[in-house]
């Protein structure tokens, strides 16, 4: 049992999914294991919220099983499940018409974590808070595009070759959208600083 | 280091993909620049609020609620499997049950014309006329 499990693991994924469409469903745990949580981490970089981000992982790894004998092999199984994922929450977010802000749900453990270690000044600390809330909300105002190549970029710490792979262009219209994205991050936050000190 | 070259490594490639030489110069370009300072400030907060979910992980349930919903999955589409050879099933009943009708009565039919020829009337000198009978003894005599 134990010798299996860890010959199994030794298993790529498109091995993994070979032997789940042939029958062996509970192989697909190992998938599910292999990405949860960069797929968790790139829904909280669009939804900034972790319960919601769970709930559309979840979601996600249950699409890409249940449309796992679409998976053609044209590209790397885990670019084609970051397709899938981006996909995926665009859509909730277009579903939700969502405007992003961040309330106290959204403060993550991270955020608390400030106080405790290093930084030992609240006033900065909540200004920072502010600051990336701010950002969040910028982010989320962006063209989706220019959103999934920040995201993938900053929360998946994927390279500019791989973002062009997820989102089917080229590593030169990759760049094109970063520098762009990060333009209108710049006018947005520039908006906003200036409404709040009006 | 100039602005653009400083921005083309800020906007471009990103603070969280350079080395730590890159960002010393970086830095030391920005103590003396106003706009690239702003430019390395937005760098420094998307890595910052990329760096709050980086060691977040989900919660332990995750694989097994995932596997439970494939499970759920699987007994449906075995259940809606099995309908389906259900319908086909009761389907190639109907066409058997059809079959045997139709043989049924093919072989009543085929029956019932062999008990027709049986029954009936033999050939008899008396049905005949006279004329017809009169042809028969010429062709005789000959």
């Amino acid at each position: 049992m134990y010798a299996e499990r860890n010959s199994n693991k030794r298993l790529n994924d498109e091995d993994i999914v070979t032997l789940v469409l042939a029958g062996r469903t509970d192989l697909f745990a190992l998938l599910v294991d292999r990405y949860k949580d960069r797929v968790f981490q790139t829904c909280m970089g669009f939804l900034h919220n972790r319960q919601e981000a769970e709930d559309l992982a979840q979601e996600i790894f249950i699409q890409v099983y249940v449309s796992l004998s679409g998976f053609k092999r044209r590209s790397a199984f885990s670019t084609w499940l970051y397709r899938i994922v981006i996909n995926a929450a665009l859509n909730m977010l277009r579903k939700k018409s969502k405007i992003a802000f961040v309330d106290l749900t959204t403060l993550n453990s991270s955020h608390f974590a400030m106080f405790k270690n290093d930084r030992d000044n609240p006033e900065q600390v909540l200004i920072e808070t502010e600051d990336n809330s701010l950002l969040k909300e910028a982010l989320d105002s962006l063209p989706d595009k220019q959103r999934a190549a920040i995201v993938l970029s900053y929360f998946n710490e994927m390279s500019q070759k791989e973002i062009a792979q997820v989102l089917d262009t080229t590593e030169g219209a990759v760049e094109s959208l970063l520098q762009r994205a990060k333009k209108n991050l710049r006018k947005k936050l520039g908006e906003s600083r200036r409404k709040n000190e009006q | 280091m100039n602005c653009e070259q400083c921005r083309k490594l800020l906007i471009i490639e990103g603070l969280h993909r350079l080395s730590n030489q890159q960002k010393q110069e970086v830095r030391e370009h920005i103590a003396g620049c106003a706009d690239c300072a702003e430019w390395y400030k937005l760098e420094t907060r998307l890595v910052a609020i990329a760096s709050e979910t980086a060691n977040l992980q989900v919660s332990l349930q995750f694989v097994n609620s995932v596997m439970d919903r494939v499970k759920e999955i699987e007994l449906s589409a075995g259940h809606q499997a099995r309908e389906f050879n259900f319908s086909w099933l009761t389907l190639l009943r109907a066409v058997a049950a059809g079959l045997l009708i139709i043989v049924a009565l093919a072989s009543g039919i085929f029956l019932g014309q062999l008990t027709r020829q049986e029954n009936a009337t033999p050939f008899e000198l008396s049905a005949l006329d006279d004329s017809r009978l009169e042809t028969i003894f010429m062709y005789n005599d000959n």
